[in-house]
């Protein structure tokens, strides 16, 4: 029987998420800046630290490698450790622990010990928080192997990635977009685990694949949708995982469409979107009929003023003319 | 008696193995070795079609009893009724 | 690019109609796929391809003649192979119709360094259809030619006129069997032996043997004719190959054509190849499936032009023995009569035994007597023991 579907923001889908995995696993623990008593610097820890105890809900000193160290170190001894790292930019400061300790140890150790840990943080533009907090770095992690990197665009992987995270034996990082906390939408009351792997495709299309993930996946669809009134079918998949890519979806979503379009916030030059362009000129170029096209972040630090932050991310509007100029060159 | 039904089933059978011959215009009582030119290929063939047809396996000792068409429903007709 | 030809499907053959294309311009093609039916005098055949690629041009229209060696299709090759058959086919006269085959790159060296702008995929496409992309007016992104436009370009199918049905002319057969057999006699001098062989051993393990098999499963005394025969070839090979320009070319392999009267009138013996080396069982169902496939105008090109010697069988109730007339070019040809219940010296005694006179016609300017006796001789043992065949 399907429950019936509740109203819910994607920040209360992510923290029914931590809820369910504190509730059901005693091994699993949460740990991270001010998501204790504040509630969490996006609010999605509010109340777990009442209904969970300090043992459970620990705030840690504002210092990055510590703390990841510590869930590491958590991790490797056998416990579950979910830790929350406020913004991706944050995490350069830990980018020691993550990528020459998490990502390494189960490979250094002949398999001996696993990280099951799972790294939680927020990342993108949008909120006016400026350079140091709103760039998308999710790309550079998807780089390193080890590590399997997340990233949940809708309500149901919102709800069900994490769990399934925790249950991998390597160490997961989730990017949570922080356009997203506050999208509504309805989610069956007894929804659960998904698996991570593996991409979506999200619409159905016959003229282009838009491929993206994140907040842009949003944009896209909306894009897709006034495409659409123009003619223009594009097909939306979301990527989910950035690390192990979906080669297939992407190969077989191009293989009927004979058009790409990445779209990604993260800056173009060695972004994750040159990664994908490339996969698809080595996998689907004899089904190209046009060169597959990029959609990024413009080469600059996040503006603070809306205008320019606007301006240096992929908008409905930039999506549908890269669209349309792929599908009609005039 | 003779089973016109299972005769038809048999010049069908008859015909897939030999598509070039008029099968509708074989007497009943016509040898189909001798008078129709059925080689022993054919008939061999003309045997298999009959076992997975008509579910009757007939012995290659019998096969002297079923030269036309007539005796062969006949045969048929009675293996059917021993084996029912 | 590699020419595919009208085959020569017999010494007798001309020139074919080709009656049906099984593949069209831009079907990829694999060694071994039939591409095209052709009706010869002799009926119509299913003709292979030998190399892998994409069928890139058809040069003979549906309903249209061509001689043998005329270039009935070009093919995009894709690694070279090596073409089969028993005889090179002859050079070709110039081909019927329509202007070479355009090729997709841009002129070489184009003094400009100018390159055509065209998707992979519309490239890729442009071959599959065979339009030339060159002249074409690109609409995709800066100017390039997309799928489309390569589409736009391709000629409409226009409307085929209706195959030809498939079968033979028993008179334009009787011709083929006539140039052949007139040939045979005229240029080879044939030398003639027969033999008696003692076939109870043989019936007896068989009607044994099948009355312990199911239907689908039982022999025929064909089958171990073909069998002793195929292996005493490999005893006696002088006499498994052709006449080539005034030479015996012997042959290694050993494709046995095997005689198939039709029953509108007229003969055909397509190959059953390495029959040496195949089981009772593995020659039963190529021989059923030969015949099957004869009866409803289904052979291949390839099974004319292979036979290394031919056999023929006149069945249980035929004539007693068979001088046959050798197939050009082959240096052979075997026959076996009826099997008769016939008086026979058996261990110095009178005794009623199934007699099969085995005949061998062999072409004098490659073998002699004593190595035709030595066939006859090798299958007459052969079949005494056919538990070994």
């Amino acid at each position: 029987m399907t429950a019936a579907p509740l109203k819910i923001t994607y920040r209360e889908a992510v923290k029914q998420a931590i809820r369910e995995a504190l509730a059901r696993d005693p091994r699993v623990f949460l740990m991270g800046e001010d998501i204790g008593r504040y509630g969490g610097c996006y609010a999605v820890t509010k109340g777990l630290l009442q209904e969970f105890g300090e043992e459970r809900i620990r705030d840690t000193p504002l210092s990055e490698s510590a703390f990841v160290g510590a869930g590491i170190g958590a991790a490797m001894a056998g416990l579950r450790p979910i830790v929350e790292v406020m913004t991706v930019n944050f995490s350069l400061l830990a980018l020691d622990q993550i990528v020459n300790n998490a990502a390494t140890i189960p490979h250094m150790s002949g398999g001996q010990f696993a990280v099951p840990l799972v790294i939680r943080m927020a990342t993108g533009a949008g909120r006016q928080l400026a350079a140091q907090h709103s760039h998308s770095l999710e790309g550079w992690y998807a780089h390193i192997p080890g590590l399997k990197i997340l990233a949940p665009a809708t309500l149901e992987d919102a709800r069900g990635m994490l769990w399934s995270a925790l249950q991998d034996p390597n160490p997961v990082l989730i990017f949570e977009h922080v356009n997203l906390y506050n999208m509504e939408g309805e989610l069956p009351s007894d929804a659960g685990a998904v698996p991570i792997e593996g991409a979506a495709l999200r619409r159905q299309g016959r003229d282009l694949s838009i491929v993206t993930y994140g907040a842009s996946l949003h944009k896209a669809l909306a894009a897709a949708k006034q495409l659409a009134g123009q003619g223009i079918e594009a097909e939306v998949i979301d990527l989910r995982c950035l690390r192990p890519l979906d080669d297939a979806t992407i190969t077989a979503s191009i293989a009927r469409t004979r058009r790409a379009l990445i779209v990604d916030e993260g800056w173009r030059s060695g972004g994750i979107s040159a990664e994908i362009g490339m996969r698809i000129a080595e996998q689907s170029f004899y089904d190209l009929d046009a060169p597959p096209m990029r959609l990024c972040g413009a080469e600059v630090p996040i503006p603070y003023p809306k205008h320019l932050e606007d301006a240096a991310i992929p908008q409905i509007e930039t999506i549908i003319s890269a669209a349309t100029s792929l599908v009609r060159p005039s | 008696m003779t089973d016109t039904r299972l005769i038809g089933r048999l010049r069908q059978i008859l015909s897939d193995v030999a598509p070039e011959l008029d099968v509708a215009a074989i007497p009943d009582e016509a040898d189909l070795r001798n008078d129709i030119g059925i080689d022993s290929m054919d008939f061999l063939n003309f045997v298999i079609g009959i076992s997975k047809q008509l579910s009757v396996a007939i012995p290659e000792a019998d096969y002297g009893k079923i030269t036309t068409l007539a005796k062969c429903a006949d045969y048929i007709g009675r293996s059917k009724t021993v084996a029912g | 690019m590699i020419d595919f030809r009208m085959p020569s499907l017999g010494a007798d053959m001309e020139k074919g109609t080709v009656v049906e294309w099984l593949k069209k311009p831009g079907d990829a093609i694999a060694r071994g796929d039939v591409v095209a039916v052709v009706e010869t005098q002799k009926g119509a055949f299913e003709i292979e391809v030998f190399d892998a690629g994409v069928l890139r041009e058809i040069l003979v229209a549906v309903g249209n003649q061509a001689p043998v060696g005329a270039v009935l299709a070009r093919i995009e090759s894709i690694g070279a192979g090596v073409p089969v058959g028993a005889e090179v086919p002859p050079p070709a006269p110039p081909s019927p119709t329509r202007a070479p085959p355009v090729a997709l790159k841009p002129p070489p060296a184009a003094p400009s360094g100018e390159r055509l702008r065209i998707s992979p995929a519309a490239a890729r496409r442009a071959l599959e259809l065979g339009v030339d992309a060159r002249g074409l007016r690109g609409t995709g992104p800066q100017g390039a030619i997309t799928i489309a436009d390569v589409e736009g370009a391709a000629p409409k199918p226009s409307e085929a006129p209706t195959p030809p049905r498939r079968g033979f002319d028993p008179s334009a057969m009787r011709q083929a069997i006539a140039a052949a057999m007139a040939r045979s006699k005229r240029e080879i001098p044939h030398y003639y032996l027969s033999l008696p062989i003692d076939m109870a051993r043989s019936l007896e393990w068989m009607s044994a043997e099948n009355a312990r098999r199911d239907v689908e499963h039982r022999l025929l005394p064909a089958v171990l004719l073909l069998k002793a025969s195929a292996l005493a070839l490999r005893q006696v090979p002088q006499l498994n190959g052709f006449w080539i320009d005034g030479a015996p070319r012997l042959s290694q392999a050993i494709h046995v054509g095997w005689a198939i009267s039709l029953r509108g009138g007229g003969l055909m013996a397509p190959a059953i190849r390495d029959a040496d080396r195949l089981s009772l069982d593995q020659a039963m169902a190529a021989l059923r499936d030969l015949v099957t496939r004869a009866r409803t105008a289904r052979l291949r090109g390839s099974e004319m032009m292979d036979p290394t010697v031919t056999v023929t069988s006149l069945g249980e109730r035929g004539a007693e023995s068979v001088l046959g007339v050798i197939y050009p070019p082959q240096l052979a040809i075997v026959g076996f009569g009826a099997a008769r219940p016939s008086p026979a010296v058996v261990e110095g005694r009178f005794a009623v035994r199934p007699l099969v006179h085995a005949t061998l016609s062999g072409d004098h300017r490659a073998s002699d007597g004593e190595t035709g006796g030595r066939l006859l001789a090798a299958i007459d043992r052969l079949l005494q023991t056919p538990e070994a065949l």
